[in-house]
């Protein structure tokens, strides 16, 4: 047996599928491209007739959601809770304001923009939801991004999917959201730790084996565009509703799934400095890139232990 | 020998016939609800971060293939948020490997 792969594009973003078993790589794909339009037709947020935008088009209606959406409003909640808040669901208008309204291919077509005007997001506990009925309130206003947690719920999704269906180890990759399922290969899945997804995997930089869980990288580097005369990115604090400041450009963190590692990083980055801190106290080995290059691994992430500045 | 008995023996009978279904009843109620809170606090979490939800597969797709039917199941019968109090932290670190990769993590 031998790793096999296959790669096409989907919700936007690079998707990357690995098997343990290349013999069962066609299965895998099929799994992973039916669960991924399910999610795309559950909450999307660029598809007028998905789900989470009929629901907003009528404001302030209770809703009855799927089960999938109301999975991943779940979910959404739960990081928010469980970050203290710095991942957010409610952003969507935020991200609307700063001009990531439409397929991320197409804003960076656009030009000649206003400039932004932004403030504190509603924040999560301004919405309803009873997951028993799965009935959802949203208030009049708030706006449904589930964009970070449910592209990594995505991927946790599909990659249990794809490796039940065939039976075999599976990797799962949306956009540098990696989650695994199954037995992983002899010292593990080979991931190449990068700032851009795209970049190809064999090339040179530090590479981790990943024996299980889920590996994650949020990034303000690549999702970037000119608002009037304000370069924007994709990663909004919901603070005060503008595109995170602080010192990470780039941060992987590994957990036992994808959401969480997704969760951890897009939250180190909206928190900023005190992100070290946070991460370590949650044992998550993690890998912080700051504006100017510098290194810092916590939490076991590998190589060492200890926290290092300055390495670039 | 017949034993004959008069009304006031036949209602004291009943009277403590009543008061010790009574008691019975009492006692039974009390370990009832005994019981019930011992279950109840077997079952609830106390700490719930968030809710947990199992849900049906209703999604609507009936695709052919097994990729599709494992897909309709893992986003219905499988969607299940853990309910934990805290992130949770990889069952195994990762390791530094020499070579190239198999796939890349990156911003996308």
């Amino acid at each position: 047996m031998a790793v096999a792969g296959a790669s096409w594009r989907a919700l936007g973003t690079s998707v990357h599928v690995l098997v343990t078993d290349d013999g069962s790589i066609e299965t895998a794909r099929t799994t992973v491209s039916s669960v991924l339009e399910l999610v795309d037709a559950a909450y999307s947020r660029f598809r007028p007739d998905s789900e989470l935008r009929r629901i907003a088009a009528r404001p302030g209606a209770p809703a009855t959601v799927s089960p999938l959406l109301g999975r991943a409003i779940a979910v959404a909640l739960r990081g928010a809770e469980l970050s203290g808040g710095a991942v957010d669901p409610t952003v969507g208008t935020a991200m609307r304001m700063i001009g990531y309204e439409i397929d991320f291919d197409e804003i960076r077509c656009r030009a000649g923009e206003p400039s932004i005007t932004v403030g504190r997001v509603p924040g999560w506990r301004a919405i309803g939801f009873d997951p028993g009925t799965r009935t959802l309130n949203l208030p009049p206003g708030v706006e449904l991004d589930l964009g970070s947690t449910g592209k990594a719920l995505a991927a946790d999704l599909a990659a249990d999917a794809a490796s039940a269906a065939a039976g075999t180890g599976v990797l799962v990759n949306l956009g540098g959201d990696i989650a695994t399922s199954g037995p992983a290969p002899d010292g593990g899945w080979r991931v190449l730790i990068a700032e851009d997804a795209q970049v190809r995997p064999d090339g040179p930089g530090e590479t981790i084996g990943l024996s299980s869980g889920a590996l994650a990288t949020s990034s303000t580097t690549v999702r970037r565009w000119m608002r009037g005369q304000v370069e924007a990115h994709h990663i909004v604090d919901p603070a005060t509703g503008a595109p995170a400041r602080g010192p990470w450009r780039t941060v992987s963190v590994v957990a036992a799934d994808c959401v969480d590692a997704n969760t951890a990083a897009t939250a180190a980055i909206v928190r900023g400095q005190t992100a070290l801190e946070w991460l370590s106290a949650r044992g998550l080995p993690a890998r912080l890139v700051s504006h100017a290059g510098d290194v810092v691994r916590v939490a076991g992430w590998p190589s060492d232990t200890r926290v290092q500045v300055g390495e670039t | 020998m017949i034993k004959r008995t008069t009304p006031g023996t036949e209602r004291d009978r009943g009277l403590r016939k009543l008061r010790s279904l009574t008691v019975v009843t009492s006692l039974a109620s009390v370990a009832a609800m005994a019981g019930f809170g011992l279950v109840s606090a077997l079952s609830n979490p106390g700490v719930q971060a968030t809710t947990t939800t199992r849900v049906a597969t209703d999604t609507g797709t009936t695709g052919s293939t097994t990729g599709t039917t494992g897909a309709a199941a893992a986003a219905g019968a499988t969607a299940t948020p853990t309910a934990t109090s805290t992130l949770q932290r990889p069952t195994q670190a990762p390791t530094v490997v020499s070579g190239g990769g198999q796939t890349t993590t990156g911003g996308s």
